[in-house]
């Protein structure tokens, strides 16, 4: 062998076990987009709206979503025309103006359908809204929407302007419930049929059928489901299983949605074999690829997973709450694991807790921040995410960064903090460094930012 | 005209008892599904907002909300290897809660807690409770129906008793 060959061969086993070491940073790590869920986004005050947004955007929000309702209380001439009279999408159009001039970009999101949009043979007790939505009906406003917010489209109040351009349409809120789409089961010639998913698949390409035909760069994005089913045919379907019966015949779509709210801590895998908890999203995962090499999930990309809501009620104030401090672990917890699992986009249910109407258990208190407005500790958890992993005999820790800048990532040593890595990030860029093995206690710091500190147990 | 024998009425008795069994039978076969295909799952009390989101396993006395499995599971695993399984991780711990999850359900008054039984805390409440479960199934319907069967049975020998 001669000195050139042997000499390479070293020079490659070094960069090796410089790519290999502990220390070394992993660059250009997949991003993970992050916003809200919220109705203050949608409120009819222009100034909860620009409180909120600018709240959000202090966050790290790259999207919010939006949303849209399905706002025609008669049945339009012409379905497929934003313009048509029995639309009113007044205040969909502030909300989207607003979001837009802040720098984030709406999801716009709808679920139930009108009464005349309704299928036929509804029965009384049937959830409002909720009864088999006619597919063309569904594809028709699609097209509505995405004609609306394709970026040309005259904006009503300032003329020779136009309304800003929306990418992203999602297709109904967890439809394996009865509560949003039902019936999920019905019983034809003494066997169950499973109506829901199967009726769903029709809505959906319906639904992209209309939004391409408006805007071929849009995506569109299937309705999260709930996390967690019932057995037999009640009222509630397991979400892998719905998702199994809407996969099994071909459906169009561009990115898949859950939403894993969870009781307990977010390392807690469902007990059930259908039901997705947020460390499961890899079953998930693993049946939409096996739709694509079967040529199901249409079309032929590498569709993305999204999780459209999740979030933790705290105490205070709800008394059924995690605490607030165990709401921040958890929140820079649930956003690792779902970056881990290959999750490219997070919508977190409320930015701001809701009111107690009428009770804390009719309401959602999930928020970063409380009613009042006071942040909680999970919002500097949310803003700047750090998270110290071990495995493999390997400790790195992961987060998201809040700007740009140098970030000196530090671990605690006899009682002081010592930076043990630095590095040069975009802002929202996502890294993980390796750490030393024998220390236990992790923060970042980036300018005058410090991160929560992370203790690993 | 001849006179009936008296094994003619034990007879006749029997076979109404085999008919109204036969027919109890029948019933269960029809009914049994419809009662246990209807879901049953609690909800968190006062919590209206979460129930969508309600996590259930199936148990001895139907699907039970997980939140509602008993920390200890009673007469499954003994305490201390609860408090290992528990303490060794998070899969351990779910595991721990699915053993407690699958058990057969033990009963508040034979396990000494003063926590009253669901369905009444009257002798009434109690016995059909226990003959009935709290779970999925036809609970307290079984017994009526077989009870009622043995009442018409009953009535059926009476009155062919008294005509002859």
């Amino acid at each position: 062998m001669s000195r050139a060959r042997i000499a390479a061969l070293l020079a490659l086993a070094a960069v090796s076990l410089h790519l290999r070491s502990p220390a070394a940073a992993k660059a250009g790590l997949r991003p993970i987009a992050l916003g809200f869920s919220d109705d203050l986004f949608t409120s009819a005050n222009p100034q909860v709206r620009a409180t909120w947004l600018n709240h959000a955007v202090a966050l790290g929000s790259q999207v919010v979503r939006l949303d849209a309702g399905w706002p025609a209380s008669r049945r339009p001439q012409d379905p497929t025309s934003p313009s048509d009279p029995a639309y009113s999408f007044t205040q969909l159009d502030a909300a989207v103006r607003d979001a837009t001039a802040a720098g984030i970009s709406p999801l716009l999101s709808f679920t139930g359908a009108p009464t005349w949009a309704e299928g036929p043979g509804r029965p009384a007790g049937a959830s409002p809204a909720s009864w088999l939505p006619q597919p063309a009906a569904v594809g028709a406003y699609g097209e509505a929407l995405a004609t609306r917010y394709d970026g040309q489209y005259p904006d009503p109040l300032h003329p020779g302007a136009s309304l800003p351009r929306v990418k992203w349409f999602q297709l109904w809120n967890e439809p394996n419930l009865t509560l949003y789409l039902s019936p999920q089961w019905q019983r034809v010639k003494r066997r169950w049929v499973a109506v829901g998913p199967v009726h769903y698949r029709a809505m959906l390409n319906a639904f992209y059928a209309g939004v391409k035909a408006a805007q071929p760069g849009a995506s569109v994005v299937t309705a999260g489901t709930a996390p967690f089913g019932d057995f037999g045919h009640g009222q509630r379907m397991m979400p892998l299983l719905f998702w199994r019966y809407v996969l099994a015949a071909p459906v169009s779509f561009d990115a898949i949605a859950h939403q894993p709210y969870a009781f307990g801590s977010p390392t807690t895998h469902a007990l059930n074999a259908d039901d997705i908890a947020i460390p499961d999203i890899g079953k998930l995962t693993k049946l939409v690829r096996r739709a694509e090499r079967r040529g199901t999930a249409l079309p032929h990309i590498h569709h993305s997973i999204w999780v459209t809501e999740t979030g933790y009620n705290t105490k205070p104030p709800n008394p059924g709450g995690v605490p607030v401090a165990t709401d921040a672990r958890w929140v820079e917890q649930e956003l690792y694991l779902f970056w881990k699992q290959g999750v490219s986009l997070v919508t977190w249910y409320l930015i701001r807790d809701s009111p107690p109407a009428p009770t804390y258990g009719d309401s959602s208190q999930t928020g970063m921040y409380y009613l009042s407005g006071r942040a909680k500790p999970a919002a500097l958890a949310f803003r700047f995410p750090v998270v110290a992993v071990r495995g493999g005999g390997r400790t790195s820790v992961w987060l998201r960064a809040p700007g740009s800048g140098v970030i000196k990532v530090e671990a605690r040593q006899r009682g002081a903090w010592r930076v043990v890595a630095r590095r040069r990030v975009k802002p929202l860029e996502v890294v993980e460094v390796g750490a030393p093995s024998q220390d236990r206690d992790f923060r970042a710091v980036l300018g005058k930012l410090t991160s929560l500190s992370w203790h690993l147990a | 005209m001849t006179k009936t024998s008296p094994y003619q009425h034990r007879h006749i008795g029997a076979r109404a008892i085999v008919r109204a069994f036969l027919a109890a039978c029948v019933l269960v076969c029809v009914v049994a599904p419809i009662a246990s295909g209807k879901t049953r799952y609690l909800t968190p009390p006062g919590d209206s907002a979460i129930s969508q989101y309600t996590e259930v396993v199936p148990a001895g006395g139907g699907s039970t909300p997980v939140g509602q499995i008993p920390s200890t599971p009673l007469g499954t695993l003994p305490p201390a290897a609860a408090r290992a399984l528990r303490g060794s991780g998070t899969a351990r711990s779910s595991l721990s809660k699915f053993v407690g999850a699958t058990a057969p359900r033990v009963s508040h008054a034979s396990s000494g807690s003063s926590t009253p039984a669901v369905g009444g805390s009257s002798t009434l409440g109690s016995l059909l409770h226990s003959v009935g479960g709290s779970g999925g199934g036809m609970g307290v319907v079984l017994p009526l129906i077989l009870v009622a069967c043995l009442l018409a049975a009953a009535t059926v020998i009476w009155r062919r008793r008294v005509r002859s």
